[in-house]
Formats: structure tokens, C-alpha cells, sequence
């Protein structure tokens, strides 16, 4: 070993005792925090535009991490929204149920031809009854046709089955609308329904939107799976009605009073 | 020479500022005066102890900066450089390859990566991702100057 390597080694030896010798006074004394603070404040001029992109990264994290806790609320409030709209109808369809089908009076099937056997019936009860033309006829709860001619002592009823009737209704499980409408052979089409909403078998139809004396809200039946599709892209989907059609022996109505007449 | 070790400290600094991590802030500083000592063919020993008291001021800075107690990792780079330059001394001149300087400086990333994990009271369960870490920057890092002082080693042999 050299002169100059050994004064290298006296170099190195220096410099790791000054190492030690500062690590073992820094602790005992406070001074060096003012040199810390002296170096950091002197520091911060070159390291300012890795601060501010620093700031700007955190920033820009935070705000898209909150923008997509925002979105997640947002979608999550909708499915809440959605399922309360679907609830509170669920909850006006009920109470316009429970309002219509309080107080029916039953009328016996007096007539029923061949000829027109999904389309018309003659029942037994007419104007001195309360009844007027469109007022809902109803078995086991569920809609079966309305008024169409009333006479003193009966009425005609044209039943849902019929290929000429055509009302309004919702399916009230995703709030969508469309028509139904017989096909004169004893089956009913809810009709006009977009394609992928999402409506499956079993979800309940009822009327929509009809108008005073045929409310929204009244039971009709449920979706079948057999559904067909239109050239214009919309859906046909059966439906299997409430009532039995075949047993058509008597019916029930409201009887209209007072002011609604 | 001053300006390539300054420069090497203030972007291990920045790189400290922008990860606030100085834990896993690769020591570009060390690696950048290693490379300096290895790759001075004259072996001007007035050089290494400028380099030798340069790396002491920047580990007093560091610890200044990042520590608050001086003297760490002053102590662990002074220390590192002259085990690093006692190792390479060890090897005859054909021997100061690429791969002697790659070594040397991968292993000389250890001593600083272990300091601040004693220092920052890294727990246990961390330490294999901290490693692993540290290997993803010292690697490539130790390859790169490597491969400088293959070109300067082929510049002066040519």
C-alpha cells in the first residue's frame, strides 16, 4: 500500500468518525433542526416543481377517485329511486285496486254467442243498475272487458279477448307501457313494447292511463314467455289474463253513483 | 465531475419529493460516484478522496433533508464507497470489467435499502415487497451505469 493510498484509507476513516461523531451529538443537541429547517428552506426552490406536480397528481387522483365514488353513488341512488318508483306504484296501483273493487255488484252472463264468443257478452244488470258505457267488468279480481252498449235492463261487454278492444297498459314490475289486445281467438297481446327491457314471465299487468271510468291500475294478468316480434322492431308478448275466460258465468261491476256518473 | 454528483443528488431528491418515500428512492447519488471512481482510468488518488469527501457532504445533505439526523447516511455511503473501492482494488487491471462494476454496484444499493428500513420501521410482512422494490430499481440502474463504463472502458481501449 502506497502513501497515497493510505492517506486515502486516513481520508476514509476521517470521514466515517465525523459520520459517527455527528450522529452521536446530533440527538443530545437541537441545533441541528435549525440546520434541517435552514436546508429544507433552502431546498424547496429546486424541489418546487416536483411539490406542485406532486400536488397536482394527488389532485388529480382525488378527484377522479371522487368522481367515481360520485357515479357509483349516483347509480346506486338511481336503482334506489327506481325501486321506490316501482314500490310507490306498486303502493297507488294497490289502493286504485282496493278503491275499484270495493262494493262490486255481480251480474249474471245472459248471453254469449258463438259467433262472437271472444268478443262480446251480454250480462244481466244495465242502466237502472248503475252502469254506463266504458265502466270496467271484472272476474276474480281481474279485468275482463268493458261497457260497450248499455240497455235498461243489460248491458253489453266487450271482453279483452276481442281483436277490436285496445287498451293501454304497464307492466308494473319495469313501468313499461304498451297496449293490449286480443286476437278474437281467446289470446291477448300486450303490444308496442320495445325490445331488451329487461320483461320476463310472470310480471304483472295492469291498466294505464285509460281515462275516469277505466282507472290505471286495474289487474289484467301476467306476462307469458311466448312473445314475437314486429317488422318495426317492436315486441308482441302474450299475455295469460287473470280471469278465466272459458267460465265466463257471471261478472262483476262498480256501480256508478252521484257525481262520478 | 461536481456537477454530475450534484445533479445525481437533486434527482434522487426530486425522485424522494415525488414518491415521499425516501425508503424506496433508489441511491443514485452513491452509484453516480462509484461510477466516477471506476470509471477514472488515470487513478488519481487526490480524485477518489474528492469523490471520497463529495459523497460525504451529499449523505450529511440527505440525512439533513430527509433524516434530521446528521451523520447516517453519511456513515453509509462513506462507508459503502470504501468497501466498493477496496473490492474493485482487489481486482487486477484486466479484471475491472462491466460485470465487476454491475456487481459491485448492485450489491452497493444494499447497505442504504436496509438503513432505511431500520429507519423507517418497515414491519416485517413488508420487507419481501420493499426488496423486491429495491431489486426493480437497483438492477436496472447498476446495468445502465454498467454499460457506460463499458463505453468509456471500449472509448479508452480503442
Amino acid at each position: 500500500m502506497d502513501n497515497q493510498s493510505t492517506f486515502k484509507w486516513v481520508h476514509g476513516v476521517v470521514a466515517l468518525s465525523v459520520s459517527l461523531v455527528l450522529l452521536g451529538i446530533a440527538p443530545r443537541t437541537e441545533s441541528h433542526f435549525y440546520i434541517t429547517n435552514f436546508i429544507c428552506n433552502i431546498l424547496y426552490i429546486p424541489e418546487y416543481p416536483a411539490l406542485v406536480s406532486r400536488h397536482t397528481a394527488l389532485d388529480f387522483s382525488g378527484w377522479y377517485s371522487d368522481k367515481n365514488s360520485l357515479i357509483t353513488r349516483i347509480n346506486g341512488l338511481t336503482r334506489e329511486n327506481e325501486k321506490l318508483r316501482m314500490l310507490n306504484a306498486e303502493i297507488v296501483t294497490q289502493k286504485i285496486l282496493i278503491d275499484e273493487t270495493r262494493d262490486l255488484e255481480s251480474a249474471k252472463v245472459i248471453l254469449r254467442a258463438p259467433t262472437v264468443w271472444w268478443n262480446e257478452i251480454r250480462i244481466n244488470a244495465g242502466k237502472k243498475d248503475g252502469l254506463t258505457v266504458g265502466g270496467a267488468v271484472f272476474k276474480e279480481g281481474y279485468l275482463v272487458g268493458r261497457i260497450s252498449f248499455v240497455e235498461e235492463d243489460s248491458a253489453r261487454v266487450e271482453l279483452i279477448t276481442s281483436s277490436s278492444l285496445m287498451l293501454p297498459a304497464v307492466v308494473e314490475e319495469t313501468r313499461d307501457i304498451g297496449v293490449i289486445c286480443g286476437d278474437g281467438e281467446g289470446n291477448v297481446w300486450l303490444q308496442f313494447i320495445p325490445e331488451n327491457r329487461g320483461i320476463e314471465r310472470e310480471m304483472n299487468i295492469s291498466t294505464a292511463l285509460v281515462g275516469d271510468k277505466l282507472p290505471s291500475g286495474l289487474r289484467i294478468g301476467k306476462i307469458s314467455e311466448e312473445s314475437s316480434i314486429s317488422p318495426n322492431g317492436f315486441h308482441s308478448i302474450r299475455i295469460n289474463i287473470g280471469a278465466d275466460m272459458s267460465r265466463l258465468y257471471s261478472v262483476d261491476y262498480k256501480k256508478i253513483t252521484g257525481r262520478r256518473r | 465531475m461536481i456537477f454530475n454528483s450534484v445533479l445525481s443528488w437533486y434527482i434522487q431528491d426530486i425522485l424522494a419529493v415525488l414518491t415521499f418515500d425516501a425508503l424506496l428512492v433508489p441511491d443514485i447519488f452513491l452509484l453516480c460516484i462509484l461510477y466516477n471512481k471506476f470509471s477514472d482510468f488515470s487513478r488519481d488518488q487526490g480524485y477518489e478522496i474528492l469523490l471520497l469527501w463529495v459523497l460525504f457532504l451529499g449523505g450529511i445533505l440527505w440525512d439533513l433533508r430527509w433524516i434530521e439526523i446528521p451523520g447516517i447516511y453519511a456513515f453509509v455511503y462513506t462507508g459503502t464507497f470504501l468497501c466498493a473501492t477496496w473490492i474493485w482494488s482487489l481486482f487486477p487491471e484486466s479484471g475491472h470489467t462491466a460485470i465487476i462494476v454491475y456487481i459491485i454496484l448492485w450489491i452497493s444499493q444494499l447497505p442504504g435499502f436496509f438503513t432505511g428500513l431500520f429507519l423507517w420501521n418497515v414491519e416485517a410482512e413488508h420487507y419481501l415487497r420493499s426488496m423486491l422494490i429495491c431489486q426493480a430499481y437497483s438492477i436496472p440502474l447498476a446495468a445502465v451505469f454498467s454499460l457506460l463504463y463499458a463505453r468509456k472502458l471500449k472509448l479508452k481501449n480503442a
